[in-house]
Order: C-alpha cells, then sequence, then structure tokens
C-alpha cells in the first residue's frame, strides 16, 4: 500500500516541489548566516571572524550546490 | 664552632627568590600587554596619551589578573587580555580585560542532539519505510535532513560564539545574539556597578566551575547577567577591583 504511493507520480511531483522549496528556503537561511556574520563581525571583530566569514560563504555555497543539485536530478 | 644550619635563613632566600622571579614574571605580563597595545597608543591624540599614560595597567591593582597571561585561541570561553580583538563602541585606548562566553559544557545538549539527528535516518533505512522510493528521492531526502542538522548546528555555534560578555578597564558590555536576526547590545561604565554578585549551585557548575554573575547598575539598563561563564568567583573579583580602581582614578584625580 505504502509502497504503491511512494512511487505514485504526483506524489513523486509533490516531493519534488517540496524538496525544492526546502532547499530554496535553506539557501536564503545561508544568505542571512552571511550577512549576519559579516553584521557581528563588525560589532566584535577578532582573530577568528574572517575564518568565520569564510566558513558561511562555504556553507552558502553548499546550499546553492543542493538546491542546483534538486533541481537538475529530480 | 660548626656552622648551624638555619632554616629559617634558607626560608627567607626562597621566598626572596621567589618574590624575584614573581616580580620578573608580573614584568614579563606587563611588557607583553604594553607591546599589545602599541599600535592603540600610536592613534591617540597627545592628550589622551598623557591621560593614558597617568592610567595604571590593570596588572598593577588587579590581584585576578596578575595569575592571568594573554591568551591566544578566539574559542577560549575565559579569553583574557585578548589580541585583536576590538567591538563596536570601543573608545581610543579603552582596554579589553576579559572576554566571556557561556561555558562549552552548556553546548553540549545541542551538540548531542545534532550527533542523535544524524543517526535517525539509518534507524529510518533499517525499518526499510522507503525502500519503494527512488533512490534519487532517497538521496534527496538524506540530503535535505543533513542540511537541516547543519543549520541547527551552524545557528547554535554562532549563537554561542557572538554572545559574549566584554570587561575592559572603562565598562562591561554585554553582546546578546538573540537569534539570526536580533541582536542586543548594552553596556554600563563601571563606576555606574552598583552590585557584583556571583552565583553557582547545582552539581554539573560546582564541578566545572561556572556561574551566572549579576551586576546591578545604576545605569539605563540596571541589571546585567553574565549567563554560566567561567569562574565566575574570579569574575566577581575582578569588578570589585575595577570599581576600587575607578574611585581610587576619581580620588588621585586621574579621571579621562
Amino acid at each position: 500500500m505504502i509502497g504503491n504511493i511512494l512511487q505514485d507520480p504526483t506524489f513523486l511531483a509533490v516531493l519534488k516541489f517540496l524538496l525544492i522549496i526546502a532547499a530554496g528556503l535553506y539557501s536564503i537561511f545561508a544568505v542571512v548566516v552571511v550577512r549576519q556574520i559579516a553584521v557581528m563581525k563588525d560589532t566584535l571583530l577578532t582573530s577568528f571572524s574572517p575564518v568565520l566569514l569564510t566558513l558561511g560563504f562555504l556553507h552558502l555555497g553548499l546550499a546553492i550546490s543542493v538546491l542546483l543539485f534538486f533541481l537538475v536530478s529530480l | 664552632m660548626p656552622e648551624v644550619f638555619n632554616s629559617s635563613d634558607s626560608q627567607s632566600e626562597k621566598s626572596s627568590t621567589l618574590e624575584a622571579t614573581e616580580e620578573l614574571l608580573h614584568g614579563v605580563r606587563k611588557k607583553r600587554v604594553h607591546r599589545r597595545n602599541e599600535h592603540v597608543f600610536a592613534s591617540l591624540t597627545p592628550e589622551q596619551l598623557e591621560n593614558r599614560k597617568n592610567k595604571r595597567c590593570v596588572h598593577d591593582y588587579s590581584e585576578v589578573m596578575k595569575n592571568e597571561s594573554v591568551k591566544k585561541n578566539p574559542l577560549n570561553a575565559f579569553w583574557t587580555f585578548p589580541e585583536k580583538v576590538a567591538f563596536m563602541s570601543q573608545s581610543q585606548g579603552e582596554e579589553i580585560i576579559l572576554v566571556l562566553r557561556k561555558h562549552p559544557i552548556t553546548q553540549i545538549k545541542w551538540i548531542a542532539t545534532a550527533i542523535l539527528l544524524c543517526f535517525l535516518p539509518m534507524l529510518i533505512i533499517s525499518l526499510g519505510v522507503f525502500d519503494t522510493l527512488p533512490l534519487r528521492y532517497q538521496l534527496a531526502i538524506n540530503i535535505s535532513w543533513y542540511l537541516l542538522i547543519t543549520g541547527f548546528v551552524v545557528e547554535s555555534s554562532l549563537s554561542w560564539f557572538f554572545n559574549v560578555y566584554i570587561i575592559t578597564d572603562e565598562r562591561i558590555v554585554d553582546v546578546d545574539f538573540l537569534s539570526l536576526i536580533y541582536r542586543n547590545i548594552s553596556t554600563a561604565k563601571i563606576d555606574n556597578i552598583e552590585d557584583v554578585t556571583a552565583r553557582t549551585g547545582g552539581v554539573i557548575r560546582s564541578i566545572f566551575n561556572f556561574g551566572t554573575v549579576q551586576v546591578q547598575t545604576a545605569a539605563e539598563r540596571n541589571e546585567f547577567e553574565f549567563d554560566d561563564v567561567p569562574q565566575p568567583n574570579k569574575v566577581s573579583k575582578l569588578l570589585n577591583e575595577l570599581i576600587l580602581e575607578e574611585e581610587r582614578e576619581k580620588i588621585e584625580g586621574r579621571v579621562q
């Protein structure tokens, strides 16, 4: 029963839509993270802040890659 | 007559050697702090520089900081004399003495949650619920799940890193990083501090020596709470020493 639902094209289309929306929202979250790190870097400047900003950009890159992967492969 | 060994002589000799060593170490620490502040001095006007020279170094009056050295690890929760650190609204010549964060042990809850959540897909796979789902969808669901965990870890770690309490020789600063969108920065001058209380309690807090330091002030925000900071007694003692020094500065006319 569940197996049939999981292979149903309508269900898969809805799932694809939801996964792409989730990845899109996550990319927006990653942009907010980068923005926030930049703002906090001005508030509290430490030797670790540039590293943190780089990590933030890597995280954003990962989020966008996942979104592209979902768009292409699903 | 044979010379009798006098233990008191030997002890006094030992204590004088110890004193000399302590003095030497104190001098080295002072030099290190001075070297660190050289770039600050360079940016001051002659008048500000004169005021600054009149100001005593924290090593001169603080018993707590006398034994503390310059720490370089930016992830330290009890970060004494931080190097290459500045904060918004820091005035020229203002020296950061201590940067505090929540004790790392308080972060165990979200770290353990993240680790447990990492194992959840394995449990679901072993139950075989999604076996009939096409492989690429299974992969996409897995990636989404781990991305969600990454987001949770990123937010929690950023929140820990940027939620800091700064003690300078002039004031206390509370930087609250409430969420990714909200932040709050409050400051109070040392001479506005009225009361300092250090609170510790419970098994974990006693074992790992962390607690809350409550600061009552006459400033606009009348209460500052340094939550779960390491060595709360040291922090409270340092604040009391800074208050005394501020009063001494006023009496001796060394006020900037």
